[in-house]
């Protein structure tokens, strides 16, 4: 069964506002086949319960709210250490 | 402080050391690499902005404060090229488009600013792929930059001008993003020292966007010791940078000790070695040998789910890059390389139930990676399956099965980008063809130190910087 065929791409497109009938679209298929292809190995996992990655989450551990708290801990305790 | 030398072949260590001691002028140095470049960029094409009056300019200012004992420290008069991504006040910054081709920005990015401050001299806005999309070095509308160990080789990208100036010797030191490899990969094709260090130790502010939660900015140098300068220049908390992390670098410079006895290194046994050129393989080989060699204890580590970054990364890069571009790209879509084009259209078709997925997914191995670094100090791999291709040849045959370039230049180096590791590519030999190969290393988050001082110590036991391309 194909992943995505060329009438249902038609639409998606269309509702992501691109020109379909600009030839570029031809090329464009196959590259979406293969986005919808690699989000299937995705689609197929069961992580629900994983909190994500985010932007600030450098370590996957912390929240940038967490590690604002620490930097201000650390810096209060540094204007202690000088008093 | 005049002087007969080719200052040009001199590392940044050797320029410093001639300019704090005033045996040479910023000027003088400066003048060599622009005399370079004239000669080899040509053939090169490793600019897209060349600066010459503002370069030498800031060098008699950097030399006027030499003379007056005002030294700034190891950067001081040393001429830098910039991936022109990072905006340069009052020089355009194209990000290698069209679009921006008359781009002129009002105010440096943080590490121009950074740069300057250090004492550094900026010789030129690089080469790069359109919008950093790409690792091989072909630029649509600025052309091929040329690898300086081929015969009309790519250089590897999005970096590409980063790395091959760097191996021409136009430049000591430059300066690239990394998404996906694209310091690394330019760094390994090209012969030289490339750094993507941890996730949030550089700014980002003012720097062209390709995905925000992978974009690294990391220096390129001929040597470890150039690239660690660089590095301590640049690292640092800067609030304009909303990603930027609030920490403290140590001494990056003193941490190039060149002992690696009692080290423990990694090999993971999934993934990395599935494809892999023989001579890459071999040379790989030679070089854990040799760290063995030098006192460190080398294993074999596991990180299962390492192949599923690939779909990670996959689903992450062009959804971010769709909702960067997406204005530009429905109303200037013909100005794009076609491919480039292609490339961020295909992420308007990403949903966000399935980006959201990805991210949890990243998450999962990054924590396996991480636990694997809190074994070992660092994880070492080839940088890249294969060494430099032919322009024009899209694919290659790795072992019996034929294989696109595009997807295996950044097949190991990405994996990295996800968790923000610290991971630098050092030369570590040649193909017999006389093509690059790196070795690359990583190491936990915000020790950059170690990675730093394990490429250090290769590369102070094996001479492999000190070959020079034949341009």
């Amino acid at each position: 069964m194909d992943l995505l065929d060329k009438d249902t791409f038609i639409t998606l497109a269309k509702s992501v506002g691109l020109d379909v009938t600009d030839k570029h679209i031809d090329y464009l298929f196959p590259m979406v086949q293969a986005v919808f292809s690699n989000l299937r190995h995705l689609q197929g996992l069961n992580n629900s319960t994983m909190e994500s990655a985010l932007v600030f989450d450098v370590t996957g551990k912390k929240t940038q709210r967490e590690m604002e708290e620490e930097y201000a801990a650390a810096a209060w305790q540094e204007e202690d250490d000088e008093e | 402080m005049a002087t007969n030398e080719n200052l040009y072949d001199k590392n940044v260590t050797e320029l410093g050391n001639m300019i704090r001691n005033k045996h040479v002028s910023p000027v003088e140095v400066t003048q060599s690499f622009l005399d370079r470049i004239t000669e080899v960029e040509p053939v090169v094409n490793s600019f897209i902005t060349l600066m010459s009056e503002e370069a030498l300019k800031e060098a008699k200012e950097a030399e006027t404060e030499v003379i007056q004992n005002r030294y700034r420290g190891p950067l001081h008069g040393i001429p830098i090229g910039i991936k022109d991504l990072f905006n340069t006040k009052g020089v355009r910054t194209t990000s290698g488009s069209t679009i921006y081709q008359n781009f002129i920005p009002s105010e440096n990015s943080g590490v121009v600013q950074r740069l300057k401050v250090h004492g550094g001299i900026i010789l030129g806005k690089l080469m790069m792929t359109e919008f950093a999309f790409g690792n091989q070095g072909k630029n649509f509308h600025y052309g091929e930059v040329k690898n300086p160990w081929g015969n009309n080789h790519i250089t590897g990208g999005s970096s590409s001008g980063s790395g091959a100036s760097v191996a021409a010797r136009e430049c000591p030191i430059s300066l690239g993003s990394d998404t996906g490899g694209s310091v690394r990969v330019p760094a390994s094709l090209c012969g030289v020292v490339g750094m993507k260090p941890t996730y949030g130790l550089i700014t980002r502010y003012g720097m062209t966007p390709l995905s925000s939660s992978l974009d690294h900015v990391g220096p390129l140098g001929s040597t470890v010791e150039g690239v660690a300068i660089a590095l301590q220049a640049l690292a640092g908390y800067d609030p304009k940078d909303s990603t930027s992390v609030n920490f403290s670098p140590p001494n990056y410079i003193e941490s190039l000790d060149g002992n690696i006895h009692g080290l423990r290194i990694g090999i993971p046994k999934e993934y990395v070695f599935d494809i892999l050129d023989p001579e890459i393989k071999q040379g790989f080989n030679n070089a854990v040998r040799q760290l063995e060699s030098m006192g460190a204890s080398v294993e074999t580590v596991s990180i299962p789910r390492l192949e599923q970054l690939g779909p990670v990364m996959s689903t992450i890069i062009p959804a971010d890059a769709a909702s960067v571009h997406r204005d530009t790209v429905l109303n200037r879509g013909d100005e794009y390389d076609p491919t480039t084009r292609l490339h961020i259209e295909s992420g308007f078709f990403i949903q966000a139930a399935d980006y959201m997925r990805a991210q949890r997914l990243r998450r999962e191995v990054n924590l396996e990676i991480e636990d694997v670094l809190s074994r070992v100090d660092v994880i070492v791999t080839p940088t890249t399956p294969v060494p430099a291709q032919p322009y024009g040849q899209d694919e290659v045959t790795v072992g019996s099965t034929k294989q696109q370039v595009r997807f295996l230049l950044s097949r190991i180096t990405r994996m990295f980008n996800s968790g923000g590791f610290p991971a630098i590519s050092v030369p570590c030999g040649f193909t017999k063809d006389k093509l690059p190969i790196g070795l690359h290393i990583v190491s936990q988050l915000f020790k950059d130190e170690m990675t730093l001082r394990v490429a250090h110590a290769y590369e102070q036991s094996t001479s492999w910087n000190l070959e020079r391309p034949s341009l």
